[in-house]
């Protein structure tokens, strides 16, 4: 009995982190109406800036705690001012999503550069002696830990209700044209908004210094935690926040405590998907609905780039031609390799591209298919010798399945919540791979994996597979092409525009989303497959995450409903590592800032740039942007 | 010098021009109305002038001053207050909360007076200060809308359309309310479809027809002049016209029974 008291409060300790993290979650998005993913990186900041000023320069815990804090949200207030709060002018709330990953990656690829890849660990503010209530044992620096949560929820509390300020934020939070009307300005609110959620996400990040290690890719976790207990507690709700936080710190550590460590997030994961079915916008739902005012009309069918279907066919020879020839003239293996990679990374880039920039539904765990195909083919072909096409169907096959079960879930989701849902599945599938040593090899890997073969040719080296991979994907291109400019592609786009509109027009939305679903989870099965064929090896985070985020990125970064377009931001991401690899240490924050700028200068992703160049030196004024934006724009 | 003045001013969305070369002028105390259909620029013109929307060309004068470069904050504490179309109150807020917004950019010792004027002019607010806003119906909405408009202070209040969506009896309060106003010093322009109750406030009118100006002048001539009233208002003699084909209608009936017969 007592051991469970105990293990509570361990989880309520972990809960209070995610729940501050949270509340910094709900605090942007209900001023500004989007995701902040940077979080966690202003977090791992602050604790490293608080270790150097105390440990490294032996300052007194009280000035150098505050002056790591102050420190984090200026520099914080700063980026924001130069990229979240111009994005949110001009991008859509997905685009937005992803600009924060991206400013996720370059504050965790800043603080690698500053700090090194070492975890460092801090004192406890107060010593290492807990606190003993009777056969209760506190940490003492969860006494910290309870102590500024509750400081953050007190003070968040009274600043919205009974401020002026407060009121301001709630203003913007309903519908940001009022409140200009009324003299807010939205800019600074917004802002405002995003300096407070940095300060909370500090002060979260100092006090949970102590009881953890922390290292430059620890913020990712903090980011993900607090995402989910965000969502979990539903999003517009600052108790929901608390709730939620609390709620996964302690279903972590109960599974932890008495299931198992390596499923403990697992169980979590899967809790989390059941919460979703139950309650699809959360726990707590705010009264308050935010008005959607026309701008977010207008961003959502910005996307469209499109080229004359003359020079569209010129450029569909001059690209297939370079791709039959690339091979002869890049002869480093290196560099073919990661072509190589990025023409795997293709096929799930399609299949996403159809889920997402077409049916415009956020996938944030098409790794998770990737595994799955992957781990299939792999152990089948590792295990029972079976060949690879056989192990690659089984793992297509596995996929669906899935992807199936999963859409009980997705199908009645939306928005954030799809986010959420499918990041859910991804991590599901990581920890899944983590934990079933035994079929997956678990952390280490999977090793010895066979090169794919077919009727005994064997495609050992980057050359063949290479031909392989261009065969396959202007295979799935032109096939997924064909289909785009038909009914069912037109069908797709009219549920991305507007799903209401498209049900009552008699499109069958639930089918529609099923089969794209459908389609993107068994091409990321394949890519998954032949990604562990041409490796000969898998480990989790080859399939993790971090890769489906990569994965959106490199869909937007290279131009999303496209189809072709986010090869190119597959190349990019790809190659960029193996080309700069002397600078191997800036790698994480290049691309980070990478994917930022892209987002901020390059809206249409690298496709539309290039169609735009295209069309202005052939003078062709192909209306770059649809009819929708400017029938949207007349209201 | 008009207190308000639009010289040659042009409003484009994403390259579609929306206003072209709006001449405009408001004097001191007037109630001036902009009238026409659905799409004719009305509110665009609205919001050019309380700055949700900027103008590519011209200019916009407040007493002579520009203001087409200022932010919509800064032509607020100029004593522009816009009333926006569909009321856009905050719904999840209270009446109070909605007023005290309303004076957002206002000193803090001016707003217990104008919380006076405001209740002076809405009992029914006073009344109901501590309940959500959402929960009110259309016209309480509007009431409530214009209330937070009047919170800042203004010189001149921007109406769009304030009879959208509520009952008839509370558009003559409300249409009794501006002329009130009026007595009280302030100048409005009102947006209106509902042209014939517009005009029989108004001192003068501006008619939309495709984003420019296609009439203006003494609303009570406009009123008057029957041709005008049926070509853009679409009063008057459109009720002639029905009589006339009824009466056609009612003469080929009898014919017909009459060969019956």
């Amino acid at each position: 009995m007592w051991d469970f008291v105990q293990i509570c409060v361990g989880g309520l300790a972990v809960g209070a982190i995610y729940a501050v993290i949270a509340l910094g979650f709900s605090l942007v998005f209900r001023v500004t109406g989007a995701i902040n993913l940077s979080q966690g990186g202003f977090a791992v900041i602050a604790a490293m800036l608080g270790y150097t000023f105390a440990v490294t320069f032996g300052f007194p815990l009280w000035i150098a705690i505050p002056v790591a804090v102050g420190l984090t949200t200026l520099g914080g207030m700063i980026l924001g001012n130069f990229t979240f709060v111009p994005a949110l002018e001009r991008l859509s709330t997905a685009n937005i999503l992803m600009l924060t990953a991206g400013l996720l990656t370059m504050i965790q690829g800043f603080t690698l550069v500053i700090w090194g890849s070492q975890p460092y660990a801090m004192p406890p503010f107060s010593g290492e002696a807990p606190l003993v209530f009777g056969p209760i044992r506190l940490p003492s620096q969860s006494i910290w830990v309870f102590g500024s949560t509750a400081a953050c929820i007190c003070g968040l509390w009274l600043l919205i209700t009974r401020t002026k300020l407060g009121r301001a934020l709630r203003a913007c939070a309903e519908n940001p044209t009022a409140a200009s009307l009324m003299g807010v300005d939205v800019r600074r609110m917004t802002l405002f908004s995003f300096g407070l959620a940095t300060f909370i996400a500090a002060v979260a990040g100092v006090m949970v210094a102590p009881t953890t290690s922390l290292q430059f890719d620890t913020g990712g976790l903090f980011t993900i935690s607090g995402f989910i207990a965000a969502v979990i507690g539903g999003i517009t709700s600052f108790p929901g926040a608390v709730i939620g936080g609390v709620f996964l710190g302690l279903t972590t550590q109960i599974a932890t405590a008495y299931i198992s460590s390596l499923f403990a997030t697992a169980i979590a994961l899967v809790a989390l998907l059941a919460i979703l079915v139950w309650r699809p916008s959360g726990l707590l739902q705010s009264r308050v609905r935010r008005r959607h005012d026309v701008r977010e009309n207008l961003k959502a069918s910005m996307h469209m780039a499109r080229l004359a279907g003359g020079a569209a066919r010129i450029f569909a020879i001059l690209a297939f031609a370079i791709g039959l020839l690339l091979p002869l003239a890049v002869t480093d293996n290196g560099i073919l390799s990661g072509i190589v990679i990025a023409g795997i990374l293709f096929m799930t880039l399609m299949g996403l591209d159809v889920l997402m920039g077409y049916a415009g539904q956020v996938s944030l765990g098409q790794a998770g298919f990737m595994a799955i195909g992957g781990y299939t083919s792999g152990y089948l072909t590792v295990n029972y010798g079976v060949t690879p096409v056989v192990g690659v169907v089984a793992g297509i096959v596995l996929s669906l399945g899935c992807a199936l079960i999963l859409s009980i879930v997705t199908l009645r989701l939306r928005g954030l919540y799809l986010a959420l849902a499918t990041l859910t599945f991804g991590l599901l599938v990581d920890s899944c791979a983590v934990g079933f040593v035994g079929v997956t090899g678990g952390p280490s890997g999977l090793v010895g994996i066979p090169s794919f073969s077919v009727a005994g040719h064997e495609f050992a080296s980057p050359r063949s597979m290479y031909y392989l991979v261009f065969g396959l994907d202007v295979v799935i291109l032109v096939g997924l092409v064909g289909c785009m400019s038909s009914g069912f592609g037109r069908a797709l786009r009219a549920i991305r525009t507007d799903q209401l509109a498209a049900d009552a027009l008699g499109i069958n939305t639930v089918r529609y989303k099923l089969v794209a679903f459908l389609i993107s989870a068994a091409l990321a099965s394949l890519s998954g497959s032949l990604y562990a064929h041409f490796f000969n090896f898998l480990s989790p985070e080859m399939v993790g995450t971090d890769r489906s985020l990569e994965l959106v990125a490199m869909l937007i970064v290279g131009g999303e409903g496209t189809l072709f377009g986010s090869v190119l931001g597959a190349l990019l991401l790809t190659l960029m590592p193996t080309i700069f690899q002397p600078l191997a240490l800036y790698k994480t924050f290049v691309s980070g800032a990478l994917l930022v700028c892209g987002f901020l200068y390059l809206p249409q992703g690298i496709y539309g740039a290039l169609v735009h160049f295209v069309a202005q030196l052939t003078g062709n004024t192909t209306p770059k942007v649809t009819d929708v934006k400017a029938a949207g724009a007349h209201r | 010098m008009p207190f308000l003045e639009l010289n040659r001013v042009s409003v484009s969305y994403s390259n579609t021009p929306v206003l072209r070369d709006i001449n405009l002028y408001v004097e001191r105390g007037e109630i001036v109305t902009l009238v026409g259909a659905n799409g004719a620029g009305k509110s665009t013109l609205v919001k050019a002038i309380s700055g949700l929307v900027r103008s590519q060309t011209g200019e916009i004068l407040v007493n002579g001053e520009p203001i087409q470069r200022l932010p919509p904050s800064a032509r607020l504490r100029l004593g522009i207050a816009h009333v926006p179309e569909g009321r856009q109150i905050f719904s999840g807020m209270t009446v109070m909360e909605n007023l005290r917004l309303g004076a957002h950019a206002s000193p803090a010792d001016v707003i217990a007076e104008r919380f006076e004027a405001v209740w002076r002019l809405f009992p029914v607010l006073k009344a109901r200060q501590a309940e959500l806003a959402g929960n009110f119906s259309g016209g309480q909405q509007q009431m409530l809308a214009i209330a937070r408009g009047l919170m800042s202070g203004p010189r001149i209040l921007l109406l769009d359309e304030p009879s959208l969506g509520v009952a008839p009896l509370l558009v003559n309060e409300i249409f009794k309310l501006i002329r009130t106003l009026r007595d009280r010093g302030i100048t409005t322009i009102l947006a209106e479809q509902n042209a014939r109750q517009a005009l029989a406030i108004a001192d003068r009118a501006y008619v939309f027809e495709n984003g420019k100006v296609a009439l203006s002048g003494l609303s009570k001539d406009l009123l008057d002049s029957p041709e005008v009233a049926s070509r853009y208002l679409g009063i008057g003699s459109g009720t002639a016209v029905s009589e006339m084909t009824s009466a056609k209608l009612a003469e080929r009936l009898r014919t017909a029974l009459s060969v019956v017969a």
